[in-house]
């Protein structure tokens, strides 16, 4: 009924061009690629950065978009850029560009937006239509001002519009990853159970294969069932695989709640069909009302400034804990000496070898014999960053402890020079659901000619 | 008492977005993983006290039709915030490895 192809797990990863080309044989309805996480952290949507090299972007890019245009079917990506930001979606764009310019490819591309204005939240906040997830603080018309950068999280909705409107190629800003696959299953008439599920699976391309690398993943779908199958053909499926998949990085095993509805895989059932095929079938899907959207933002921290260092001094290790917490004191002193009260500063003493890891979750008390040492200081600006980790340094390695017998000073520096600014710091403020009149409420479609 | 790692075929863990770790148990057969579900070793009290959080906070659940486990739990601060030391959550499972598993006599050898 429908033939799903998902690139790889994420647009820039890679895939291997054989697998394309095999699966290109019986061409599927449409080629989809993810593009984007929260995976490696609040920096990359707060400062609108790609968490894959343009250049790596650019070739899997150029591979999918011949191959959509070659065989007339559509190439969705979600998420772009990584983040599903307006600047995200806009570096793509231009790759897309660059590529249509120098491979004289010429096609109608949709631009669909995930970034809604403050207005528009600040409204949706004062109707009581936002809501926090686990975990998230509760959200303020202060902390909606604060944040960086706010994104929405689309539905199959508005890929469905930007298709059924003429779009070859659809440039989706942040999007449920399950939903950019599901979106032409749904409009082909697949049923929802089917389409959420496969697309679930799919999104993360030939993850659930094995031996497992970076490589694509085709699923037919059909009224009932679907079935995976990797187009490479030294990849195996395993039944166990993708029922595990399933329940992937997602709080709960078998609920999975996503725009519209809740996908409900605790009765699905995995079939072993060969060994390189898997029959997937007997979720649920059920859909709610009203109509809800995920959104993430970020707000900026700081500025931080790090230094790497270790210590190989027994004594020094076993009071390490008391040590630090004395430096800290020190610190603070020292800091409110010089800033006044205008120092707003957090510093970390990150003991790798003790709880460096797993801090205070972790549960062993054995000490090492080495111990290395990340000091970091997170400030409001640069400069003041900068300052407080050099007096940290100095403070950490020329402070007295008792029986101290290396006066020369307490720890290895690996680097000179030792200390290292890092970009601004974020951290995640917004982790909401919204609940939307329509879902394209907040996912503005433009569709352009290259 | 055969431990848990010695059991499972995989024990992972990562982020469920940016305030819930998720830690995933799973068994390469459905004999190791009825026997490590049988045992009542891995319960939400245990996990628990293993990572010093709220019983209530501990969301524990068999997949069966997976083999596999799944324990949620919040993060200690959000992913990448400035005391954060795992942006993905991909380090936090070792807690899990030593669980011992009681084997009924005549079971696992």
């Amino acid at each position: 009924m429908v033939r799903a192809f998902s690139a790889t797990g994420n647009l820039g990863y890679g895939f291997p061009t054989t697998s394309l080309e095999n699966a290109l044989v019986e061409p599927p309805t449409f080629l989809g690629v993810d593009a984007g996480s929260t995976d490696p952290g609040p920096y990359y949507l707060g400062d609108g950065k790609a968490f894959v090299s343009r250049a790596s972007c650019k070739r899997d890019t150029r591979l999918l978009l011949r191959a959509a245009l070659q065989h007339s079917i559509p190439l969705v990506i979600g998420s772009a850029g990584g983040t599903g930001s307006n600047v995200g979606v806009d570096w793509l764009f231009e790759i897309i560009e660059e590529i249509s310019r120098e491979d004289d490819l010429h096609f109608r591309i949709a631009v669909i937006r995930a970034e809604p204005g403050r207005d528009k939240l600040g409204a949706l906040l004062r109707q009581g239509s936002i809501h926090s997830l686990t975990g998230a603080p509760g959200l303020t018309p202060r902390r909606l001002e604060d944040a960086a950068r706010i994104v929405a999280m689309m539905g199959p909705e508005p890929i469905q519009d930007a298709l059924s409107r003429g779009a070859d190629v659809v440039v989706a800003g942040r999007c449920s990853d399950a939903a950019l696959f599901a979106a032409v299953p749904l409009s082909k008439g697949v049923p929802a159970a089917v389409a959420w599920h496969a697309g679930k699976i799919i999104e993360c391309g030939a993850a659930i294969a094995i031996p497992k690398s970076s490589d694509c993943l085709i699923a037919h779908l059909e009224t009932d069932h679907f079935v995976l199958e990797c187009p490479n053909p030294e990849k195996r499926i395993r039944r166990e695989n993708v029922a595990a998949h399933t329940m992937y990085e997602n709080a709960n095993a078998f609920l999975l709640h996503e725009p519209g509805g809740i996908l409900d895989a605790s009765s699905a059932v995995f079939e072993q069909i060969d060994d390189r095929r898997v029959k997937v079938y007997g979720a649920t899907f059920e859909r709610t009302q009203p109509y809800t959207v995920k959104l993430e933002g970020v707000q900026r921290a700081g500025y931080r400034c790090i230094t790497i260092a270790g210590t190989r001094d027994p004594k020094l290790i076993a009071i390490i804990d008391e040590y630090l917490a004395s430096i800290k004191v020190e610190l603070d002193r020292k800091v409110s000496d010089i800033y006044e009260d205008e120092a707003d500063y957090e510093v970390g003493f990150r003991t790798y070898g003790k709880s460096g890891v797993m801090s205070e979750r972790e549960f062993k008390q054995e000490l090492p014999y080495e111990l290395g040492l990340v000091i970091d200081v997170v400030a409001p600006s640069q400069l003041m960053a900068n300052d407080i980790l050099a007096l940290a340094r100095t403070l950490a390695m020329h402070s007295h402890f008792p029986g101290r017998l290396c006066n020369a000073g307490n720890l290895a520096f690996p680097f000179s020079p030792s200390d290292v600014q890092t970009e601004p710091v974020y951290e995640f403020t917004v982790n909401h659901t919204v609940e939307l009149e329509d879902p394209f409420e907040l996912f503005p479609i433009e569709i352009r000619k290259l | 008492m055969p431990r848990l790692d010695e059991l499972a075929g995989i024990v992972r863990s990562k982020n469920a977005g940016p305030f819930v770790l998720t830690l995933d148990l799973l068994f390469d057969s459905q004999e190791e993983y009825a026997l490590v579900k049988d045992s009542g070793a891995i319960t939400a009290s245990r996990v628990a006290s293993l990572y010093g959080v709220d019983e209530s906070d501990v969301l524990l659940q068999h997949f069966d039709s997976a083999c596999g486990i799944k324990i949620s739990m919040p993060r200690l601060v959000s992913s990448g915030h400035a005391r954060d030391t795992d942006v993905y959550g991909a380090q936090q499972h070792a807690p899990l490895l030593g669980i011992e598993i009681a084997v009924p006599s005549g079971g696992h050898s």
